[in-house]
């Protein structure tokens, strides 16, 4: 008789299996071949699929025969002397398991009865045996696939006094061997459990005699004990990763994020979301998208920009990965000119914007191109009536470097040359958009992406003159990370707007205009995290700025147009930023950062000075001023602010508030009441100031429903200043002395935002309505340069009511149905208050500017989706969407003017889609 | 197949998308809200010595179309040598210096104007710009970017001195009427006669066959030299006439005045004809505004004053041509001219021959080759066919040379 203080005994207990396809039985023979090979006999004859490394068996050749016996049974005689099991599913496949922890003997001694005396306990052996050994479990709490192990800690004795002793256990992944920290023991049917330390250690008081014990970790499997203690011992326990046949784990990061997060005023779009949302004329548009959520909206269909809370169209600051898109948009606006099977992710900051953004008032799009699959090949294409688009993922190095790239071109030239109109055949318009990227994982801490993009419009609206604008972009950021604690990048992104005007009448006065910007930025930035609480984001920023601010020559051979070219702009903006988020508690946090900027007009230039106390004009130049190449002409700059704060009131309920401070260098031209393409961008010079703005804001953000219903409303309150704007009639296009067209005046903008949004179910959605303000002020002593009076007036953008429903109906899997509704007040207009005759002619007289407005703005757009059917095997998955935009008909009237006609003043309204348009698209993913 | 389909959709699509760009544009009623009474003033002093003239006249609201003078004012230019030339009222509205003066270069000028109800109004100081460069018209024929072929008359000038550039014209147009079927005779019906209604042929006793007839611009006309590498307005169009227009169809005479302005003067001029021009394109609109001239409220400056005083020179060019001068292989253009010869008695009380005498047919000739059951003893023209006054002046223009 020996005596075993304490003995681990490890038993693998072999797993119930119910499945029918058991209960067939098989006959085959096999001779001199490895196991790896006989399973491969095995699948093609039970028409079960085996799932097995290589790697596992070794090559010994076996030969043998098996006649009528269930597949269990063959399995079990072929693996019996490895440390393979098996476990069969219903549907047809054979998983097999390495466990080197199997056990296949008993102890000499063991116990299950500690009222039995000692010297009985040899008899009980083999009843216990057959008892134990195999032992099959049916118990529904636990998995199909959970291991139950039995444990015996030391022997029970007559002279036990203890109640309780302690087991001190290890748990290792099965894989690694390494120890797994923060594992859950938990002793089932109490409350008592432990969690394992960094070293994978736990320690359990276990009551004398049987416990259940349950050790549990995600992304393992779980395994469940019988421990029998009888003294304190030590036991170890291997946690094998999750097989596949759980179900589909969908993890929901960052759903509460809206609630969370301490910026304010953060717009995030979906991406993958939108693509059920009815299309005009089948392009689907994210940028469109951005203006259904509250605060974004735009002057009109055929308007060129975005305002954003109350903010003109050129405070956005509208970033590619990281490069400035000057103009995002094709064909006057009614499409981006970003391809959405591109674009990843879209952040719009519209409130606090972070520190390491600055140069535009009003929002940051932050675009960012998709990172392309460095291990499959993918791609997506769509066929549309406007355009065609098709992008590709392509591998380039596996797991290491990779390409995107994404093309689209509108095919409208052709079909509108072939139309048999004269009217129609006059104008005419394409554009195509470009976007490459190459991303590079360098190594574990370092990658390298490059991102290439070129778009291009031409049109024309009469046979003599052709109008092109290009957007061009590239940027380059290293993203490396230094140590645990520490990440850094460094960019290099280089963007040009250029716009050529050709005129070509066969006259003397044929010309060809043109305009161009370049900016080139340097910036670093470095992500320090102090500690769970604490993390820095600091860098520093350098961007150059190189304007022609237009030149005219003369085109063709009988032209006289003189050369003129307006000399080159430039200036240097550079900033520093140090921005720190500090989580005070679990309710309170910060987010705080400084920009300082300086930004310096450079010459080469000469500039004019003004006398005093009269109106700048040709007229009263005081003096001009020349500038040496890279001398200082003007600097301006600042320190600014952006500070935000969050605090929990409720679990799910959080106010935030915020406060920043912007400086702008840069603005548009344009005498037009909306933005469009061929507005110049124009530097802050000698008499031209930076705009600047403050901006409050205060929200509630509220999930309820498990996340399920997002809400939140925003109150903000902004105000600017030298904000640029134009005497009426102003020429803006070469332009020397532009200063003396030009006001700048104060503006201010107010709002509430309201925003709800459903993300899952079989309805699902957002609401958003914006009730807003934004208003201009232009006074002066001079009367020229006074507008209304000298009294707040509502910018040309203003649209006090702003409603968006956007919302999505899955009917089935594959089918669904979208609506939109728009409905926004009409913008403002200026509406003529008299009429007079001049030479015969009839003029019209405007007064206060903006004080009418055009009819309200509603509309209604409907799709159906049809997704193709979902098996996986398939080539491609297939995506049909049928759109009808504006299915009301409604002729929202996008502007209304006056013209003579026969020596009448008579008024019109113009508007863009005035009828509902169907499209078809199709979409199809690879 | 599928791909048929798609192209099907997409041509429905994009015309659907191009009638809309192309005519999405319409009018609609307009009310006139907040009708603003504001005053205007405009003057253009020429260095031709004459009695120069200055308008004024206030605003209408919108939907009315009239002109609405200011009567009574008091109206005097001055200029920066100590004279004044005062105006005196000769219609509503219209007031003309008491004495002829022309403006000279050097001096500096201004209008000052007060009106009956004591509103002062006063201009900025203006200037004579440059010297004299005579302008020449010439007819061409053309076809535009319409497609209609017509004749452009186009203007030349040239300043070597560099000093001129911006120029607004004005022109009067004469042409030549000829009525296509003039007869010797008028037809005249007697209603008195005891036994009905009798009809007499009488010799034409005023000129009915040759008239003529003379037309103001009334549109702002501008060029500019600025962006050219010379002083020189190059066959610049100042009147586009198709072939069509019966204008052209003889004898046609302009005369274009051309006047040197300043640049404000320029600007004002083109601010106020872009306001009422159709917009360049549909997705742009050009802000609308108050369009500053140069002329200010002395009592109330916030009060918005219209108009623009100037000072300018001014070269004219008449000439004349006739169709096919220009036009050497078309067809002129010619009066549709139906022949009806209507019946004297239809009914009681029903004399269609005396009705059409009375709204102004004219007599051609007798019915005489068989006519029909429902035709009259006369041929009858329209009015403007047979009698060229219907449309014009018999009277020869002083000006007018064949």
């Amino acid at each position: 008789m020996k005596k075993y203080l304490l003995v681990i005994f490890l038993v693998l207990i072999t797993i119930e299996v119910k499945s029918q396809s058991t209960q067939r039985v098989f006959s085959f023979d096999y001779s001199n071949k490895t196991l790896e090979q006989i399973f491969i006999d095995l699948e093609e004859l039970t028409l079960h699929k085996f799932y097995f490394f290589n790697d596992w068996f070794n090559k010994d050749l076996k030969s043998g025969s098996f006649k009528d016996k269930t597949l269990e049974y063959i399995l079990n005689s072929l693996l019996s002397d490895t440390t393979i099991n098996f476990y069969i599913t219903e549907d047809k496949r054979v998983i097999l398991t390495k466990n080197s922890a199997i056990y296949n003997f008993l102890p000499d001694s063991f116990s299950i009865n500690k009222e039995k005396p000692l010297e009985q306990i040899d008899s009980t052996i083999v009843a216990e045996k057959k008892e134990q050994l195999p032992v099959f479990f049916d118990d529904n709490r636990a998995n199909k696939a959970a291991s139950i192990r039995t444990i015996r800690i030391g022997k029970a004795n007559a002279e036990q006094k203890r109640e309780k002793y302690t087991l001190v256990g290890t748990v290792n992944s099965f894989k690694s061997q390494k120890p797994l920290s923060d594992v859950t023991v938990k002793v089932i049917g109490s409350s008592k459990g432990s969690v394992t330390d960094k070293d994978g250690v736990f320690s359990l008081e276990l009551p004398l005699g049987e416990s259940m014990i349950e050790i549990q970790s995600l992304g393992y499997e779980k395994i469940v004990g019988k421990v029998f203690i009888y003294s304190d011992g030590e036991a170890s326990f291997d946690l094998r990763e999750d097989s596949q046949l759980l179900d589909e784990v969908i993890v929901e990061a960052g759903v509460d994020k809206n609630v969370k997060e301490t910026v304010t005023g953060l717009t995030k779009i979906d991406v993958s979301e939108i693509k059920t949302i009815p299309l005009v004329l089948g392009e689907r548009d994210i940028l469109k998208v951005a203006t259904t959520m509250p605060g974004i909206s735009k002057a009109g269909e055929g308007s060129t920009g975005y305002n954003v809370r109350g903010g003109k169209e050129d405070q956005n600051l509208i970033l590619l990965d990281d490069a400035v898109i000057y103009n995002p948009t094709h064909f006057f606006g009614l499409f981006s000119a970003l391809n959405p099977f591109t674009i990843g992710e879209v952040n719009i900051y519209k409130g606090n914007i972070p520190a390491e953004y600055g140069g535009r008032l009003s929002s940051v799009f932050d675009l960012k191109t998709k990172k392309p699959n460095k291990t499959k090949f993918s791609g997506e294409a769509s066929i549309g009536p406007v355009t065609s688009n098709v992008s590709l993922e392509i591998p380039i190095i596996k797991e290491k470097s990779s390409l995107l790239i994404g093309g689209r071109g509108a095919y409208s030239n052709w079909v509108l040359k072939a139309l048999d109109d004269k009217k129609i055949s006059k104008s005419s318009a394409s554009f195509y958009d470009f976007i490459a990227k190459y991303d590079h994982e360098i190594n574990e801490n370092n990658n390298l992406s490059v991102t290439g993009y070129l778009s291009n419009d031409d049109f024309s609206i009469s046979s003599d003159s052709l109008f092109s604008y290009k957007n061009k972009l590239v940027s380059l950021k290293w993203k490396s990370i230094i140590n645990d604690k520490n990440t850094g990048s460094l960019q290099l992104k280089s963007s040009s707007y250029l716009f050529d005007i050709l005129y070509d009448g066969e006259a003397v006065n044929d010309f060809k205009l043109g305009y161009d910007l370049n900016e080139t930025e340097l910036k670093l930035k470095v992500n320090y995290l102090i500690d769970d609480d604490l993390e820095l984001d600091y860098g520093l920023t350098g961007k150059l700025y190189n304007i022609n601010p237009g030149n005219i020559e003369p085109f063709g051979s009988k032209s006289i147009i003189s050369n003129i070219k307006l000399p080159k702009e430039r200036a240097l903006e550079t900033a520093a930023f140090i921005s720190g988020k500090y989580d005070v508690n679990e309710d309170l946090a910060f987010n705080a950062g400084i920009r300082y900027v300086n930004y310096s007009f450079l010459g080469e230039i000469s500039q004019r000075t003004y006398v005093d106390g009269a109106p700048k004009s040709t007229g009263t130049i005081n003096e001009t001023l020349f500038y040496d190449k890279n001398e200082v002409v003007k600097s301006y700059g600042g320190p600014e602010a952006r500070v935000s704060a969050r605090y929990f009131i409720a679990p799910s309920v959080s106010i935030k508030a915020s406060y920043n401070n912007m400086y702008q260098f840069i603005h548009t031209l344009s005498n037009n009441t909306t933005a469009s393409p061929i507005d110049t961008w124009k530097l802050s010079d000698l008499n031209i100031k930076p705009q600047k703005s403050q901006q409050y804001s205060f929200g509630v953000f509220a999930n309820f429903n498990d996340n399920l219903y997002e809400v939140s409303l925003e109150g903000y309150y902004k105000k600017m200043n030298n904000v640029l704007d134009y005497k009426v009639g102003a020429d803006l296009l070469l332009n020397e002395t532009l200063e003396t067209e030009v006001l700048q005046g104060k503006g201010k903008a107010y709002g509430l935002e309201f925003f709800l949004k459903k993300s899952k179910g079989k309805l699902n959605g957002w609401l958003s309505y914006t009730y807003s303000k934004s208003l201009l002020k232009l006074d002066s002593p001079f009367p020229e340069e006074v507008v209304n009076k000298g009294e707040y007036f509502p910018a040309n953008f203003d649209k006090p009511h702003d409603l968006s429903l956007i919302s999505n109906y899955k009917f089935t899997k594959r089918f669904s149905g979208s609506m939109n509704f728009v409905y926004q007040t009409g913008r403002p207009v200026t509406y003529p208050v008299g009429s007079y005759y001049q030479g015969g002619q009839e003029i019209v007289v405007y007064s206060d500017r903006n004080k009418f407005r055009i009819p309200d703005y509603y509309r209604l757009d409907l799709s159906f989706n049809v997704e193709g059917n979902h098996k996986i095997e398939k080539l491609a998955h297939s995506f049909w969407n049928i759109s009808v935009y504006n299915v009301l008909g409604r002729n929202n009237p996008y502007s209304v003017f006056f013209v003579n006609e026969d020596g009448e003043i008579k008024a019109k309204q113009s508007s863009i889609f005035s009828i509902p348009i169907p499209t078809i698209t199709y979409n199809l993913k690879f | 197949m599928k791909l048929k389909k798609h192209n099907h959709i997409e041509l429905i699509a994009l015309a659907m998308l191009l009638l809309c760009f192309n005519s999405c544009v319409e009018s609609f009623e307009y009310e006139s809200k907040d009708f603003e009474k504001l005053i205007i003033i405009n003057a253009v002093i020429t260095d031709e010595v004459k009695q120069q003239e200055v308008h004024i006249t206030n605003t209408t609201p919108i939907d009315e179309h009239y002109v609405s003078p200011e009567t009574n004012a008091t109206v005097i230019v001055k200029d920066d040598s100590q004279n004044q030339y005062t105006f005196t009222e000769i219609e509503p509205g219209k007031y003309m210096s008491q004495s002829s003066f022309g403006a000279l270069e050097g001096n500096k000028y201004s209008l000052h104007v007060q009106t009956s109800n004591g509103r002062k109004y006063y201009s900025k100081q203006v200037s004579l710009i440059s010297n004299k460069k005579p302008v020449s018209i010439i007819p061409k024929r053309i076809v535009n970017d319409d497609g209609i072929i017509g004749v452009d008359l186009l203007a030349n000038s040239y300043d070597e001195t560099n000093n001129s550039k911006y120029y607004k014209y004005e022109y009067e147009e004469s042409y030549k009427i000829i009525a296509p079927l003039w007869v010797l005779q008028d037809l005249v019906p007697n209603p008195n006669t005891p036994s009905g209604v009798t009809y007499h042929l009488y010799a034409k006793e005023t000129e009915q066959e040759t008239c003529y007839s003379t037309v103001n611009s009334n549109a702002i006309i501008q060029t500019n030299t600025i962006n050219l590498t010379e002083d020189r307005v190059e066959d610049f169009s100042v009147r586009f006439i198709p072939i069509t227009d019966m204008m052209i169809a003889h004898r046609y005479s302009i005369l274009v005045k051309q006047y040197v302005q300043s640049r404000d003067a320029y600007a004002y001029y083109e601010k106020i004809k872009e306001s009422i021009e159709v917009p360049g394109n549909l997705f742009s609109q050009a802000q609308a505004g108050f369009v500053q001239g140069n002329m200010l409220s002395e009592t109330n400056i916030n009060e918005n004053v219209i108009g623009f005083f100037e000072v300018s020179t001014v070269v004219s060019d008449r000439i004349f041509f006739n169709f096919e001068d220009v036009f050497e292989n078309d067809t002129p253009p010619k009066y549709d001219c139906p022949k009806i010869a209507p019946l004297i008695f239809e009914g009681i009380g029903d004399y269609p021959l005396v009705s059409f005498l009375t709204s102004g047919f004219k007599f051609l000739s007798l019915n005489d080759e068989n006519p029909g059951d429902d035709e009259g003893p006369f041929i009858l023209v329209p009015p403007a066919c047979g009698d060229c006054t219907v449309l014009g002046n018999a009277e020869v223009p002083n000006f007018w040379i064949e």
